[in-house]
């Protein structure tokens, strides 16, 4: 198989400076690492390397919720002020667990605010949250929050009379047998920890995490490739880990595959659907992905043939990782009939672009959406300031129509052309839709 | 050596069973830099000059330069009550509450139990609250009547410094010592040190530690991470400037060390002072969960060394680097460690036998047919977790006793003595203790 010559040739092809990767396949454990952890230390990266996995932490706080479900201690479809009777939204909206799991409460999740690294950070964030915007109406469409999965942390930290990240050692790492994890850089520091590279340079971010509050969502653990695959199998074994114990009830693992709501847009590297918890793809497998500032990680589960794949690395250009690798290792490995990442259509249909031009604005930055004389859509994004603390600037790509109301980036960038679909109202788009919702401003 | 100093670190750390060391010195106005071993025997990354190392009380230097910026800003005085800048500032006795000042926080002569070591949280709020929980600590000895080493005093030192800037201590270190001296190899927190290459604390049998640091509430006395070079740096300013007018006033003896053996023999500002050869000799060590470094100056020769090691027996270690180093590049003799007398001297210690108790420890000196006995137990909240020890002693002179642990190299010594008012005491282990029957 030559993982190790594969990886290290397409981080070489995407200037990625370190990445690992694990691949479960018929019973077996392959691993690979390649280049540094650091660009500014020269060390190595190892299997045993530890990278910020990002959102699929977000896998891992929704078992946690899971667990409280098989306990009796929460219920999915109650209010979420049930269990947090602080949480508010500014529209006073009702929003239920479950919404939250599936990324339909409606408020805007892209809420960074750093509330310190203490253990009441959590709570702090629930106090900042109250003024979080309205999106759209609780359960009506799908729009991705970081900002929910915070609050299921924190009722996962009320509920276990703990903190998030205790309850994650307590009851995940230790039934699973996780090993290589860290979840605060006293933890990390025990291993050769990746920092994320950024910009061309690839310069090492001074930042190296980001804010506590945010950790349920995936703002803080760290683990290598391995153990999310560990993490997989265990929801391919029906909820047992490798030693037998049992971490989730066979029914809640198929609850968490279930779709609870479809995802707007093209089908592409974002899933098509998602559980509770879980990204859906309709090829044939569910997992999640993470990005934290200069570290990406890749995580993948197929249950017909008991694949499960996870890869991070920490700058470059990730995409391209996956398009070069690691999707090819899963059509290698499972035989799945894996769709292409959507391009340009040869000839794009011509369609009435009034509908869609506009200005579209979210917490974290703005959209501005006309019409190009050859009958595409010039969509410049406005970073905010945080986004521009992360090395986004201001710039403008050119989308030409896909199908229904999506449209495809003209150019590729690392290998794959982004989308975007617009959500409609009355024949006019409400929403743009890029994963999140984005409303007309 | 000091040619040679990178394959001569390379014995030592195998002599002394050392996992990773590092060596920065500054000698004639040049730095030099050597690395040897690993820094964490779990991962294998190899140490280098540039990787940080947990300096431990080396960082009580830090904190203590921090308040002499003020004190020559005219924001405070040495002698100004430390309840004057926090309001409220209590410990168990009343009277020292109101008048211990930053100069006896300073120089170890408040009295103050100093061996608290509460977890407050990983919060910015660590030190605040750690400075609330010494409301119940008890006195070792009357405020300013002798030296007894104090972490306490320097978590409250550290906390007049976040309230004088109203920033956190560890921005006031970054913004007034370590970015004006272009240090960017020195850090406190965990998450900013992992960026670099990292020492890992080596415990018994060599293994990794349990766990990576001290709580964050004991920062300014003993949190920074750096590398040998940055810490010499930082030795450097106090004999060329850069941080402070004046920085000798710091090596101002305040004290008599009572036990003058262990680490020097007297307390300035922060610096501990020695006289080797001839030669004053200001210098701080530190030592973490398995980590340990040290810093000499020596404002004579204007050479400036930082050591660091990652576990074995460290101490015996940087001591035989510094005797090594220091009679090559300055021909000065360090003073060996105190060890039994060549021939066994005939001194009676039985006056001295009894019990000697302070919050947290008793010591035990029994002498029978002329031999000394040193039975040391922990009491308290860490007698669960200790064990009693019983050491033979050898004595040294009429108030002077030697002991030493199984397998360490090094001796420990004791030194009998009395307050100006007569009360008996025991100095060991930088600490004084007061017989209590």
């Amino acid at each position: 198989m030559k993982l190790t010559e594969r990886l290290a040739e397409a981080a070489r092809a995407h200037g990625v400076p370190g990445a690992a990767i694990a691949l479960y396949v018929d019973g077996e454990l392959h691993e690979a690492a390649t280049g540094v952890v650091n660009r500014d230390t020269g060390v190595e990266t190892t299997t045993d390397s530890l990278f910020q996995v990002g959102s699929t932490t977000k896998v891992w706080t929704a078992a946690l919720v899971m667990q409280l479900v098989e306990e009796g201690l929460v219920e999915l479809d109650r209010p979420v002020t049930d269990y947090l009777p602080e949480f508010a939204v500014a529209d006073g909206a009702v929003v239920t667990v479950r919404q939250l799991l599936s990324h339909t409460g409606g408020f805007d999740g892209d809420l960074f605010e750093d509330t310190g690294r203490g253990d009441d950070c959590l709570d702090q964030y629930m106090g900042y949250l109250r003024g979080a915007g309205h999106v759209h109406a609780p359960g009506a469409m799908f729009s991705y929050c970081n900002a929910g999965y915070c609050v299921l942390g924190a009722i996962v930290a009320r509920l276990r009379g703990t903190t998030w990240e205790q309850a994650v050692r307590d009851h995940l790492y230790a039934p699973l047998g996780v090993t290589h994890a860290a979840l605060l850089g006293e933890e990390a520091v025990l291993f050769r920890t990746a920092v994320g590279h950024l910009g061309p340079d690839r310069t090492v971010h001074r930042q190296w995490q980001m804010p506590r509050s945010n950790a349920p969502a995936g703002s803080t653990m760290c683990l290598t490739p391995r153990e999310l695959v560990r993490f997989g199998r265990m929801f391919l074994a029906g909820g047992l880990s490798e030693s037998g114990d049992r971490v989730l009830s066979e029914e809640t693992v198929a609850a968490m595959r279930e779709q609870q709501v479809s995802v707007p847009g093209v089908s592409g590297l974002l899933g098509s659907g998602w559980g509770l918890g879980f990204e859906l793809f309709d090829w044939g497998a569910y997992g999640h992905d993470g990005g934290t500032v200069g570290q990406s990680t890749f995580w993948r589960i197929m249950p017909e043939s008991g694949v499960v794949l996870a890869m991070s690395a920490n700058g470059g250009g990730f995409a391209g990782l996956i398009t070069d690798l690691a999707l090819p290792l899963i059509r290698e490995t499972t035989g799945l009939d894996l769709p292409d990442l959507p391009v340009p259509p040869e000839s794009p249909q011509t369609v009435d672009l009034a509908p869609y031009t506009g200005v579209y604005e979210g917490p974290t930055a703005v959209w501005e959406v006309e019409g190009t004389p050859d009958g595409g859509l010039a969509i410049t994004l406005v970073p905010g300031e945080l986004m521009q603390d992360m090395g986004a600037t201001r710039s403008t790509t050119t989308y030409v129509h896909h199908s229904g109301d999506s449209f495809v980036a003209v150019e590729a960038e690392d290998g794959v052309h982004d989308s975007v679909t617009f959500v409609m109202r009355d024949g006019v788009a409400a929403y743009l839709h890029n994963s999140r919702a984005v409303p007309r401003a | 050596m000091a040619g040679a100093m990178g394959q001569r670190l390379a014995e030592l750390i195998e002599e002394f069973e050392v996992p990773g060391a590092a060596l920065a010195y500054l000698h004639r106005g040049e730095l030099h830099e050597f690395a040897a071993g690993t820094l964490n025997r779990d991962t294998g990354v190899e140490a280098t000059p540039d990787a940080l190392y947990q300096i431990g009380s080396v960082t009580k230097v830090w904190t203590a330069t921090l308040l002499m910026m003020r004190v020559e800003r005219g924001e405070l005085t040495l002698d100004t009550p430390v309840a004057e800048v926090l309001p409220g500032f209590a410990v168990a006795d009343p009277d020292v509450s109101k008048r211990v000042t930053i100069r006896h926080l300073l120089s170890h002569t408040s009295g103050i139990d100093g061996d608290l070591f509460l977890d407050t949280g990983r919060g910015d709020d660590c030190l605040e609250k750690y400075v609330a929980a010494c409301a119940d600590l008890a006195q070792n000895h009357p405020l300013g009547a002798t030296q007894s080493y104090c972490n306490s005093g320097f978590v409250i030192a550290g906390r007049v410094l976040e309230v004088l800037s109203g920033k956190r201590w560890d921005d006031v270190l970054r913004e007034e010592i370590a970015e004006p001296l272009g240090l960017a190899h020195t850090w406190t927190l965990p998450e900013d040190v992992l960026r670099f290459r990292a020492a890992m604390g080596h415990v018994e049998d060599g293994k990794t530690a349990p766990v990576w640091g001290l709580m964050r509430s004991v920062g300014p006395a003993g949190l920074i991470c750096a590398s040998p070079a940055d810490v010499v740096a930082f030795g450097r300013a106090h004999l060329e400037g850069g941080l402070l007018e004046n920085p000798r006033a710091m090596w101002e003896p305040q004290v008599d060390i009572p036990n003058p053996y262990t680490l020097g023999r007297q307390w300035g500002i922060g610096w501990i002072l020695d006289e080797w050869d001839g030669h004053l000799v200001v210098s701080h060590g530190g030592n973490t969960i398995g980590q340990h470094a040290m810093l000499w100056v020596v404002p004579d020769t204007g050479t400036v060394v930082c050591v660091t090691a990652n576990g074995g027996h460290s101490g015996a270690f940087t001591h035989r680097v510094a005797t090594e180093l220091f009679a090559e590049l300055d021909g000065i003799t360090v003073p060996p460690t105190l060890g039994p007398p060549a021939e066994p001297v005939d001194v009676d210690l039985t006056r001295h036998a009894g019990v000697y108790e302070r919050v947290g420890a008793r010591m035990t000196i029994t002498v029978r047919d002329g031999g000394l006995r040193l039975r040391m137990e922990a009491t308290g909240a860490l007698a669960a977790l200790q064990e009693p020890m019983e050491l033979d002693g050898v004595a040294v002179d009429d108030v002077t006793f030697v002991v030493r642990r199984p397998g360490e190299p090094d001796w420990t010594s004791g030194v009998f003595y009395e307050l100006a008012d007569g009360t008996p005491y025991l100095h060991l282990g930088v600490r004084a203790t007061p017989k209590t029957a």
